[in-house]
């Protein structure tokens, strides 16, 4: 009697059990241009295919641990999005976004970031925003550390 | 055009031998403390006050625009969204300010010192002594 490797008990010969830890995964629906930018930018990065899927993957995971700010996030920017024509009547106050809801109106962001601490102090991620103040820029970045 | 002498202050030494680079502490609104007299380089093709890496930008989130409003960055190879926050800078010797701080929607990022940082102190790159002075304007007297 011998022990085959997967702990099983054989009469009369060795059973060798081969782990398959390799997989072939086939992507139905991907395109020719996508799969051969895959493969070239793997190439540039002097990757195997796996390898470089393997990286991208792990490059999207690590945003997985900003989940819980994320979503804070998307709820307060939704309630901005709500109220943004309400907020009008507040212009030159900052008014302060937590939790999705409208905290307050303050006379300037320091006066808003202290109230959070008290009114919310758990929050992750809030809006601090000068109403009429704020506006989005559009500014230059040239050359130097360009590299993200 | 009048002559203008300058003394410096302090000096620090670049980054690598070739990187600029200036002590920044950096708080939260409300006083926290985040970065204390970290050396940064200094980027003046960057229009900005300061980029941030994700995770240094983190601590700043309390704060933050509407993302409808925050910042864009024209580069070389398109646009960068950004997100924006309020911090508090101190660089040596001006007092502490309020300034907006960026880090890439999209990205890891990196910390770099910007033009609108730099607003309020005289500065010189010194390529061959290797370092970056604070400088003072000498009185005329």
């Amino acid at each position: 009697m011998k022990r085959g490797s997967g702990g099983k008990v054989y009469a009369g010969r060795v059973v060798i059990v081969i782990k398959v830890i390799l997989v072939t995964l086939v992507v139905r629906g991907l395109d020719e241009k996508t799969k051969r930018s895959l493969r070239a930018e793997a190439i540039r990065r002097g990757l195997r295919l796996a390898e470089a899927v393997k990286e991208a993957f792990q490059l999207w995971r690590s945003y997985d641990q900003d989940a819980q700010t994320f979503s804070e996030r998307d709820v307060n920017n939704a309630a901005y999005s709500a109220m943004r024509q309400e907020l009008e009547k507040y212009a030159g106050k900052t008014v302060l976004i937590a939790g999705g809801k409208l905290l307050g109106t303050y006379e300037n962001p320091r006066l808003a970031a202290l109230d959070l601490k008290l009114k919310a102090p758990e929050a992750r991620h809030a809006i601090v925003t000068a109403i009429g103040k704020d506006k989005r820029e559009e500014l230059a970045w040239l050359g130097g550390s360009l590299n993200l | 055009m009048a002559r203008r002498l300058f003394e410096s202050l302090e000096c620090w030494p670049n980054l690598d031998g070739n990187r600029p680079t200036l002590p920044v502490t950096l708080s939260t609104l409300d006083g926290q403390r985040v970065i204390h007299q970290q050396p940064m380089p200094i980027d003046t093709g960057f229009a900005g006050a300061m980029l941030l890496s994700r995770e240094a930008f983190s601590y700043f989130e309390r704060a933050e625009f509407p993302e409808s409003e925050s910042r864009i960055y024209r580069t070389l190879i398109g646009p960068v969204p950004m997100r924006t926050a309020r911090a508090l800078l101190r660089l040596p010797p001006a007092d502490e300010t309020e300034i907006l701080v960026d880090t890439p929607k999209y990205g890891a990022g990196k910390s770099l010192i910007g033009l609108q940082a730099l607003d309020r102190v005289e500065l010189l790159l010194s390529r061959q002594r290797s370092e970056t002075c604070i400088l003072k304007e000498r009185s005329k007297t």
